[in-house]
């Protein structure tokens, strides 16, 4: 073990519980006075970090603070998500459903030989129920996929609100200091 | 710091001044603490943690307590304070703040001979701290003084749990070395 890495070691351990444990640290430890010398710079640096006190506010901190909030409203609790965007899921999801029903309505009453009226006033029914069937199933498709465009957006626009919601409860993160 | 009571929380929600006088009581040194730590400044530390606490009035409400509470508080702190460091560094000829982050670390290595009372061994490794940059030193304040665990600095400072830590490392690393430098020069004298 390097005299770097016990260094590193140490310097990740500020409780000293794991390197205290570490056979290979303490017998570098045993032979190496620089880095007990370290070891010790260390200790005395998180006993002085430990015991500084905090720096105390001026007097009639909480005086001023409490004056101006009376002066100043309270914010509003907010909603799970905002207005406009629980509005918009609203619109949307109504126009998908909307959108599907003139769709299945349009394809009902276009339909070719072969409509359900006619295959079931066919005795003959039984053996054309997989073709009613089919051609079921694809007008079912087509109304149902603006269903699943509309919760999709209503989805993505819940969640937009969601994060928007979450950003408005902290202030915004200014771009990350420099090391 | 002292998580405060649901109860008092509770009431504040509610608009109650007087449970809210109550509550800057008992964080406010926390709060300044924390400012004048990351600003290094008595009088913007002094408007920040008050516009701080103004706006911890403001939104409280919002306060889902999906965190603690002081998470949450040193969050707003922070946030804060890194925008009104951004601001002041943008005025050069305004701000002593400046002046000090060009000046080199060298707290310790000024004067060995002085370094003789624990009192001002502690002044000088904190001179050293204030010398580091603003991420290292927040994590040093943060962990130390505030006693916030990994977890609770990653969140304030949104940061990965392991960089917060290799931070503290390296910021505790930086120290002993100074440290254990001077050392090493005063027992050559």
């Amino acid at each position: 073990m390097t005299c770097e890495q016990v260094r590193w070691l140490l310097s990740l351990d500020p409780t000293a519980s794991e390197v205290a444990h570490d056979a290979a640290l303490q017998a570098h430890l045993d032979r190496c006075a620089d880095c007990r010398a370290f070891a010790r710079a260390l200790a005395t640096v998180d006993e002085a970090l430990t015991a500084r006190p905090l720096a105390q506010p001026r007097p009639g901190l909480t005086a001023a603070v409490v004056a101006a909030a009376q002066r100043e409203p309270h914010a509003s609790i907010e909603q799970p998500f905002p207005r406009p965007f629980v509005m918009l899921a609203a619109a949307v999801t109504l126009l998908a459903l909307v959108s599907g029903a003139l769709l299945l309505h349009y394809s009902s009453t276009a339909l070719p030989a072969g409509s359900p009226a006619e295959l079931w006033l066919n005795p003959s029914w039984a053996a054309d129920a997989s073709a009613w069937l089919s051609v079921e199933a694809e007008h079912a498709a087509q109304a149902v996929l603006p269903l699943i465009v509309g919760v999709v957006i209503t989805i993505g626009a819940a969640a937009a609100g969601f994060r928007v919601s979450e950003q408005r409860e902290m202030p915004q993160q200014p771009g990350r200091p420099r090391r | 710091m002292q998580e405060p009571s649901a109860h008092l929380l509770a009431r504040c929600r509610q608009g109650d001044t007087q449970s809210f006088a109550q509550l800057v009581a008992s964080v406010q040194a926390y709060v300044y603490n924390l400012a004048f730590r990351l600003l290094r400044d008595e009088d913007e530390a002094h408007d920040l943690a008050q516009d701080a606490l103004l706006r911890l009035w403001q939104m409280l409400p919002t306060f889902r307590g999906e965190s603690r509470f002081t998470t949450w508080l040193y969050r707003l702190v922070v946030n804060l304070g890194l925008n009104r460091l951004a601001h002041m560094r943008r005025q050069p000829a305004q701000s002593p703040i400046d002046e000090r982050l060009a000046v080199p670390a060298t707290g310790l290595a000024a004067d060995p001979q002085e370094v003789h009372t624990t009192a001002e061994l502690r002044r000088l490794i904190w001179q050293e701290v204030d010398a580091l940059p603003d991420r290292y030193r927040l994590v040093i304040t943060l962990y130390y003084q505030q006693e916030c665990s990994y977890q609770e600095i990653a969140d304030i400072l949104h940061m990965p749990i392991n960089t917060v830590k290799t931070h503290l490392a390296r910021a505790r690393q930086a120290l002993a070395s100074r440290l254990a430098h001077i050392e090493g020069v005063e027992d050559d004298l």
